[in-house]
């Protein structure tokens, strides 16, 4: 799976367009839901195909946060170096085609 | 008979200490162990033990930390004013202030008016340690309430004062004992954790402990019980992707197809190997081929006599044709001395 090209879907464009917005900013999973608008059952997957793919990485959280939070551990996502960029491609990419298709779209109507 | 019997739970930590410790100290941590095993006389653990073998653990534990002796003394007295009738004065008569104020304050420990002394939350941790280390025996909601306060409070001590090692094992056995019983009680979690942990093991298990713990963590952000119940329910119906992805992904992994490829190619050269000796002899085929045709004969000469014939008359050649079809593909024709069939 790791091996074969990202599908764009629009899910994923999504979540990426969230995370790009700050690169360097590490988000959990609810986060990404509320911030999206897809549900939980959505995002993992993604998340879980962007990590393989070598876009994402994970970390729980520190000790020092969540026990005194007193809660368990949140499991956090950032960009990776290779995930920003691939991010930015394929989010270009996908205006792109989608602007095409709307252009090409509205001179068919015409 | 008794006093020998409470004498030598003491004596693992006597030797202990033998070597450190002054035979005065000796003397005074001996003295400590017997007050204290007179206190709590009839007094018993949830565990079913005698409830000094509690003083005495957390005084082994204090003795294998490097303590002094009015530490390894306060550990041994460390429950009689909480739960007997010795009062402070008796022991601050017997075992001097320190000892005495010691044991004072962590009986009132978390005071908010004291000011938290380094030794007292020091013998609190070892209490708490053997305390976690028992918890199974106490009612669920103690063992709840217990966690937490392990976790919120005594960890972040053991930390700051340095002791890794005593803050990893109190954080785990609190982690694992909330985990045991499903998150906290109240607000919705308990049942939601039990809903998403049944969903879960479709998951492969590496993986689901994973996520479980994740999820335990993300049912705490959605503002109320219902955003927490629409977050878990949608995972549950995604759990069938999440799950095939997992389960595809070690399929597809690159060491598993390499595995998966050499088990059938390993398969498929001892295949070769049993045909090439079965091959490589004239009686081999047909032991295997005669019993089979005799089937096949015995079979048609059920229906009609004359087929029979007929299949005994044609079934071998064709029979000894695929053997050297066989033969030939494998590259073991023979050379002139062919069988003649």
């Amino acid at each position: 799976m790791s091996r074969k090209t990202l599908r764009m879907t629009l899910p994923t464009q999504l979540v990426l367009g969230e995370l790009i917005a700050d690169p360097t900013r590490r988000i959990h999973g609810f986060e990404l839901c509320a911030a999206t608008g897809l549900l939980s059952g959505t995002v993992y997957p993604i998340l879980l195909r962007l990590e393989e793919r070598g876009w994402l990485e994970s970390q729980w959280e520190e000790p020092e946060v969540h026990v005194p939070a007193g809660r368990p551990r949140r499991r956090y996502y950032r960009l990776t170096e290779d995930g920003a960029a691939g991010a930015r491609t394929a989010l270009r990419a996908a205006e792109a085609s989608r602007l095409r298709a709307a252009t090409g779209l509205r001179t068919a109507g015409a | 008979m008794t006093a020998n019997s409470q004498h030598s739970l003491a004596e693992p930590l006597l030797a202990q200490l033998s070597g450190r410790f002054s035979p005065e100290e000796l003397d005074q941590v001996r003295h400590a162990y017997e007050v204290a095993a007179r206190w709590h006389e009839g007094q018993w653990r949830k565990s079913g033990d005698r409830y000094i073998t509690h003083p005495v653990a957390v005084a082994e534990a204090a003795a294998a930390a490097g303590l002094d002796c009015t530490m390894v003394c306060a550990a041994l007295l460390h429950d009689v004013l909480e739960d007997t009738a010795c009062e402070a004065g008796q022991l601050r008569a017997e075992f001097g202030g320190e000892v005495a104020d010691l044991v004072e304050r962590l009986t009132t420990f978390p005071d908010p008016a004291d000011a938290p002394d380094d030794r007292v939350i020091t013998l609190k941790l070892l209490d708490r340690l053997h305390n976690m280390r028992t918890i199974q025996y106490i009612d669920a909601d103690k063992q709840l309430s217990k966690s937490h306060d392990t976790l919120e409070l005594l960890v972040p001590h053991a930390r700051r004062l340095g002791l890794p090692v005593i803050a990893n094992e109190l954080q785990e056995m609190a982690r694992h004992r909330l985990e045991v019983l499903g998150g906290e009680a109240g607000g919705g979690i308990t049942a939601t954790l039990c809903a998403l942990r049944l969903g879960a093991l479709t998951l492969p298990a590496a993986a689901r402990i994973r996520y479980l713990e994740e999820w335990a963590a993300e049912l705490r952000a959605p503002a109320d019980r219902r955003g927490r119940r629409r977050f878990a329910w949608q995972l549950i119906w995604g759990l069938p992707r999440l799950s095939f992805m997992l389960r595809w992904r070690q399929w597809d992994d690159h060491h598993a197809r390499i595995a998966r490829h050499m088990a059938a190619s390993r398969l498929a050269s001892s295949g070769r190997k049993a045909l090439r000796w079965i091959l490589r002899s004239e009686i081999r085929p047909w032991a295997l081929l005669a019993p089979l045709t005799a089937w096949i004969v015995m079979q048609t000469a059920q229906g009609n006599a004359g087929s029979a014939v007929a299949t005994v008359i044609t079934l071998p050649p064709v029979l000894a044709a695929a053997v050297r079809w066989l033969r030939d593909r494998l590259g073991m024709t023979r050379r002139h001395h062919d069988d003649p069939r």
